[in-house]
């Protein structure tokens, strides 16, 4: 077996030392002597190898954040995706009616990507958050209602509604914000620019990087959660949704989720 | 003939074939090399915790980019980049001030137990310039030649020596008046 050793602490009477770093203060063989943290703990040897088996499937999936045009679609990702072309037309059509030629080119361009790129066509399609169309209570499957149980494969939409979310009533509060009725109420009262998860393709990123496969859609509220500033989030699966809180700053490199998945009932 | 198992490989070719696709080459170098970017990310951070994080936060960085490796440094020293520049972003996130002390030196009860030392040393390391206390814990704490410190850091060596020098001083003098002496 081939492996890197470890470099050992040189120490002064090392003969191989850097004569440029002696050292009369005696600091050095201090921290020399402050003795080695010892090996990594197994839990985190679990946690990363589950992260890197996480990543090597995404990877053998081809690309995490495209969706594979072979996978079959259970029924209502298909209502979804029948959604999304019915969204992209009625913005699309009036666009393209007032558009120069530079623009119907580009929106042109835009209609024949794949459907990696229709899945980013539809988040550049969104609303802005303060236009945001809220799910209607027991919609799942239907067309058109814009939440995360009804939202076309793969895509996240983004609230800014500053609710408080706690430990101990996330998934409650979560069903209710994000899956209930929008009273009209809960616009954005979050300032400052959007970062990390504060952003549909961020909070994508992050998700893939705990391990959420790219293909099922995501609602995100950029709130707080137990004071925090934090960003709550419903995945939809298969089989039902699960509601995680990040940190405003998750992204692909630093994905940590503060909660969850705690399921949604 | 069969192809040489993976243990028996060194960390380029196995950055190679995990760049080509081979799914068990990046597992054996975490297996490789995890306990040394535990130790980095711990004697840099202070905090088990944020070492946890950042060491995870690195592999799977190293994982994505390792199609960026280009090997010209060894892929031990690359790694400890990416430990240490993961450190330093959750450092700077969780506390943009990381310069400023956050913490006092515990008090003087006890001051000989080894214990107390260790603390009183560690939060003291907190206390130095960024640069300063990188250089300390790669070379002196963990080991690094000045050479191998400098291309973690990506800074020239005489960068590294100067940042050790005044780093150990700064420390003395901290110690020396945490300990009441002149």
């Amino acid at each position: 077996m081939v492996s890197t050793p470890a470099v050992p602490p040189r120490g002064p009477d090392d003969p191989g030392r850097d004569p440029d770093l002696d050292d009369p203060t005696g600091v050095r063989a201090l921290l020399a002597g402050l003795g080695d943290p010892g090996p990594m703990p197994a839990d985190l040897v679990d946690r990363i190898n589950a992260s890197i088996a996480a990543e090597q499937a995404a990877r053998e999936r081809g690309d995490a954040t495209v969706v594979p045009l072979h996978r079959p679609l259970p029924g209502w990702q298909r209502y979804g995706l029948v959604a999304a072309a019915v969204a992209g037309l009625a913005v699309g059509v009036p666009a393209l009616l007032g558009a120069g030629p530079q623009d119907v080119m580009a929106s042109l361009s835009r209609s024949s990507n794949d459907s990696a790129g229709a899945a980013s066509s539809a988040q550049e399609l969104q609303p802005p958050i303060a236009s945001f169309t809220p799910p209607v209570p027991g919609s799942s499957g239907t067309a058109g209602s814009g939440g995360r149980a009804s939202s076309p494969v793969g895509q996240v939409t983004m609230l800014a509604t500053g609710t408080g979310y706690t430990a101990s009533h996330l998934a409650e509060q979560a069903r209710t914000t994000m899956l209930g009725p929008f009273d009209g109420s809960s616009s954005s009262s979050m300032t400052g620019p959007a970062s990390g998860a504060q952003d549909a393709e961020g909070l994508r990123e992050c998700l893939t990087a705990m391990g959420v496969p790219a293909w099922m859609p995501a609602v995100g509220d950029v709130a707080t959660y137990d004071g925090g500033r934090a960003v709550v989030v419903v995945v939809s699966s298969d089989t039902g949704q699960d509601v995680y809180a990040v940190p405003t700053w998750c992204d692909a490199t630093h994905a940590r989720a503060l909660a969850g998945p705690v399921p949604i009932r | 003939m069969n192809p040489r198992p993976l243990q028996e490989r060194d960390d380029r070719e196995l950055v190679r074939l995990h760049v080509e696709g081979d799914p068990d080459a990046f597992g054996e170098l975490f297996r490789r090399h995890r306990d040394r970017m535990w130790a980095v990310a711990l004697r840099t951070t202070g905090n088990r915790e944020l070492a946890s994080d950042c060491v995870q936060d690195a592999f799977i960085s190293a994982f994505r980019r390792a199609g960026s490796y280009r090997g010209e440094a060894a892929v031990t020293t690359w790694l400890h980049r990416i430990v240490v520049n993961a450190c330093l972003d959750r450092l700077r996130r969780d506390k943009p001030t990381s310069q400023l002390p956050e913490r006092e030196l515990s008090d003087g009860r006890d001051a000989h137990s080894s214990v107390d030392t260790r603390l009183d040393v560690r939060e003291a390391l907190d206390r130095l310039p960024e640069g300063q206390r990188l250089a300390l814990v790669l070379v002196d704490m963990h080991g690094l030649s000045v050479a191998e410190a400098a291309a973690v850091l990506d800074v020239a060596e005489g960068t590294v020596k100067s940042r050790c020098s005044r780093g150990r001083e700064a420390l003395a003098a901290m110690l020396r008046e945490r300990s009441g002496q002149p």
